[in-house]
């Protein structure tokens, strides 16, 4: 995957990040504060403070990242243990082209 | 020492050839490259369970009701990677393809505790009450579900009904993401662009403070991971692909979503990014119903001498016709293109798409229902 298409490919992230963002920095605590109350039907023996919502959301985008990174070392070596095993399928759009010999 | 090894499909026309060197220390592996690895949508969906995994203990230490459905969603997403797995491996036959992601989808119905009625839309109402009075229509509507007449009947409880149709949705999730692939990047390009919009909503309706706030701060805690893990893969079954996703991940996939559809109370807006996926079952019925004959791979044929993508043709007796998928409909409208740009013009296809779904969702829904 080249550059540009890599940066393409962030495009259809930037909606929802934009929100995150918002989400995170916003000044107006009395929609966060709102979120709260529904969220303290689900707690049993605590609260959860107005920045708590956007506190859950950083760990589940650090996940998200920490998952990316993980994902895309892993399967390198992953793709080695399918070969060996056969699991393997035939790339039927790149037939008779030199792409069909390139070194995986 | 040099030991071969021969490997044949169910189809006995590929074979693949291994020669291990073990007097070069460690086991060299050299393999045609015209094949590329498969089932790689083992790995993401492993990640993501573990992300999920510590999600649990975070998310639901705090939140002990969302436990069930938390566990529920790991259940049926295990469940059904293992069975994307297996099929990658053994061939399933379509029947089984059908009934197991229906069978996966009870530890979510089972633990699902929102509300059975559905809203009917405005201009509709008039055929189940006139004037306070249920019409012979309504009448008839009462034997199997409910028509709330206190809300002058924009309420209908669908009971069982709706549990049947959540159901339906994993299935039609999970293979609407299996037939329409077979182009590097497409299955996995979709589902991230879907996922995108996914989390889009949940964040929309978490700064809203809508009543369900909560139920999207879960969806939003399953798709942040799943974006994750799809995007790595993103980057190696892209044109030219090194690895393909098989079933593994159009399954693994495929639950992902109809978990937080259901567990996240938003099935409905859940459909409405699924518009591609839709357009193409609705197209391919005849083939995948057998009205007409149906070949086991419909993708689109490799024109070696241009190098572009064309549409595919079955033949019935001596007329030939297209097969019948959006990917094929794509290529007959906008004339042959090459492998990167057809999946590039899909996935912009199913960004408009849910760009729409969410206009429809957010502003054209109250044409039609009280906002």
């Amino acid at each position: 995957m080249t550059a540009h298409l890599q940066a393409l490919s962030i495009l259809p992230m930037l909606p929802p990040l934009w929100v995150l963002f918002q989400l995170l920095y916003s000044n107006d605590v009395g929609r966060l504060k709102r979120v709260d109350i529904d969220a303290t039907n689900f707690v049993d023996g605590g609260s959860l403070t107005a920045t708590s919502v956007g506190g859950q959301l950083l760990v589940f985008l650090a996940l998200g990242v920490i998952g990316h990174l993980g994902t895309h070392r892993l399967i390198p070596s992953i793709q080695y243990y399918m070969l060996k095993r056969g699991i393997c399928g035939k790339d039927l759009g790149k037939k008779g082209t030199q792409s069909e010999n390139d070194d995986m | 020492m040099m030991i071969c090894k021969y490997s044949y499909f169910t189809s006995g026309e590929h074979r693949i050839v291994y020669y291990f060197a073990p007097d070069v220390g460690n086991h060299t592996l050299f393999v045609l490259h015209y094949f590329r690895p498969e089932a790689l949508g083992i790995v993401p969906g492993a990640i993501f369970l573990i992300c999920l995994i510590f999600c649990l203990v975070g998310f639901a230490t705090n939140h002990p009701s969302k436990l069930l459905d938390l566990n529920s969603a790991l259940l049926s997403i295990c469940f059904m990677l293992f069975l994307g797995f297996t099929d990658d491996v053994l061939e399933w036959p379509w029947r089984y393809k059908l009934f197991l992601p229906s069978v996966a989808s009870l530890p979510l119905l089972c633990c699902y505790e929102g509300s059975r009625s559905v809203v009917v839309p405005i201009p509709l109402r008039t055929m189940l009450m006139i004037d306070g009075e249920l019409t012979a229509f309504g009448r008839f509507l009462c034997h199997l579900v409910v028509v709330d007449q206190n809300a002058d009947g924009s309420i209908i409880n669908l009971g069982v009904f709706y549990l049947v149709y959540m159901g339906l949705l994993a299935v039609f999730c999970t293979n609407a993401i299996n037939i329409y692939a077979g182009i590097n990047g497409l299955e996995v390009g979709q589902s991230y662009v879907i996922g995108c919009a996914v989390l889009y909503h949940n964040l929309l309706e978490i700064q809203a403070g809508s009543l369900s706030s909560q139920n999207h701060v879960f969806s939003a805690m399953i798709m942040l991971p799943f974006l994750g893990v799809s995007l790595a893969l993103l980057r190696h079954n892209w044109y030219p692909a090194s690895v393909f996703v098989g079933d593994t991940y159009c399954y693994f996939a495929g639950i992902t979503f109809a978990a937080v559809g259901i567990l996240g109370h938003f099935s409905k807006t859940l459909l409405l990014f699924f518009i591609p996926q839709v357009i193409n079952f609705l197209w391919s019925t005849p083939q995948l119903f057998k009205l007409v004959p149906c070949p086991k791979h419909r993708l689109p044929k490799f024109n070696a001498q241009t190098g572009l993508m064309e549409p595919s043709k079955m033949k019935r007796g001596e007329t030939e016709f297209v097969n019948m998928t959006l990917i094929n409909a794509f290529l007959q409208i906008f004339g042959p293109m090459s492998e990167q740009q057809l999946c590039i013009a899909l996935l912009a296809f199913q960004t408009v798409c849910c760009m729409f779904g969410l206009y429809i969702r957010y502003n054209l829904a109250c044409l039609v229902f009280d906002c």
